[in-house]
């Protein structure tokens, strides 16, 4: 069951506030960027990136500026067991559209904490966001950009209902919602067992 | 059965579990064998491993216990929670 809501802390655009699946997805603040930084420089994440230069902590501030008054993207800090493990973003595919009405969007996802990078915890974020966009907002197909030699990402799409449209170095891949439905449903029921924990949302 | 035996019954059944759920050998099972780390051990695989274990120890782990399945040490001291003994 998706729980979801908006963040009253930010005033400049909506920002959605995600719960589902053992995860809560909270819209990052500016406290948040010097540990997206750490992740996204570390070498088992930079390494997957379509961007592999080094970040410094001037461009973070200078990017968190920029996409926190933008509402054609949006940035999440996922949480597990109250602990935060990566980040999820949306991004419309569309300049002229904002978020809370494009039809459809790219995702992307990154998990920073090790010890979840290789576990099927990795599955909850997006299928918190991707239930979200497709019940929630208008979102009808989500976008994805893959490097060919990424074959764990690859995969890891290919189980929530992605296919191939074309690329070479660097792969396209779509997602529809009749796909993603077939695809995640033994997923879904096993990320929402009965579990003796809970997580608040923040 | 004796607690031995039940114990070294339960270690050859886990062996077992893993190596049906995902089409590997007895030789490749190993306390250390993890999540991801070999192709056959891939979320589709790590469902129906999670029903194995169900079936054969006659359980039903929670999702905390499937999220944490991330080794075969993890799912030994899984099992133990539900009173399954293993050698160590």
């Amino acid at each position: 069951m998706i729980r979801a809501g908006v963040d009253k802390n930010s005033l400049s655009s909506v920002k959605y506030l995600i719960e589902d699946y053992q995860v809560v997805l909270r819209p990052i603040v500016k406290s948040d960027i010097e540990q997206l930084r750490l992740w996204r420089n570390s070498a088992t994440v930079q390494a997957h990136m379509l961007d592999q230069r080094e970040i410094t902590a001037a461009q973070q501030a200078e990017w968190f500026e920029k996409i926190q008054h933008d509402e054609r993207e949006q940035h999440w800090l996922i949480f597990f067991r109250d602990k935060p493990i990566g980040s999820i973003n949306l991004k419309c595919v569309d300049d002229s559209s904002v978020l809370g009405s494009a039809k459809t969007v790219f995702a992307g996802l990154y998990i920073g904490e090790p010890a979840y990078q290789a576990n099927i915890i990795a599955f909850a974020p997006s299928l918190a966001l991707y239930d979200f966009c497709f019940e929630c907002l208008s979102v009808t197909r989500f976008k994805a950009v893959v490097k060919a030699s990424n074959q764990a990402a690859l995969n890891y799409n290919e189980r929530l209902g992605y296919r191939v449209v074309g690329g070479d170095a660097e792969i396209e891949i779509v997602l529809d919602r009749a796909a993603y439905t077939e695809s995640t449903g033994a997923l879904k029921a096993l990320l929402s067992r009965g579990t003796g924990r809970s997580n608040i949302l923040r | 059965m004796n607690t031995i035996d039940a114990v070294e019954s339960n270690t050859q059944k886990l062996t077992q579990a893993f190596c049906d759920a995902l089409e590997i050998t007895q030789g490749e099972v190993s306390d250390e064998l993890a999540y991801n780390t070999i192709k056959q051990w891939d979320s589709t695989a790590h469902m129906v491993l999670v029903a194995e274990l169900e079936s054969v120890f006659d359980v039903l782990l929670d999702t905390d216990d499937v999220i944490d399945l991330s080794s075969v040490g993890k799912a030994k001291t899984i099992l133990e929670k539900y009173g399954v003994g293993f050698q160590r």
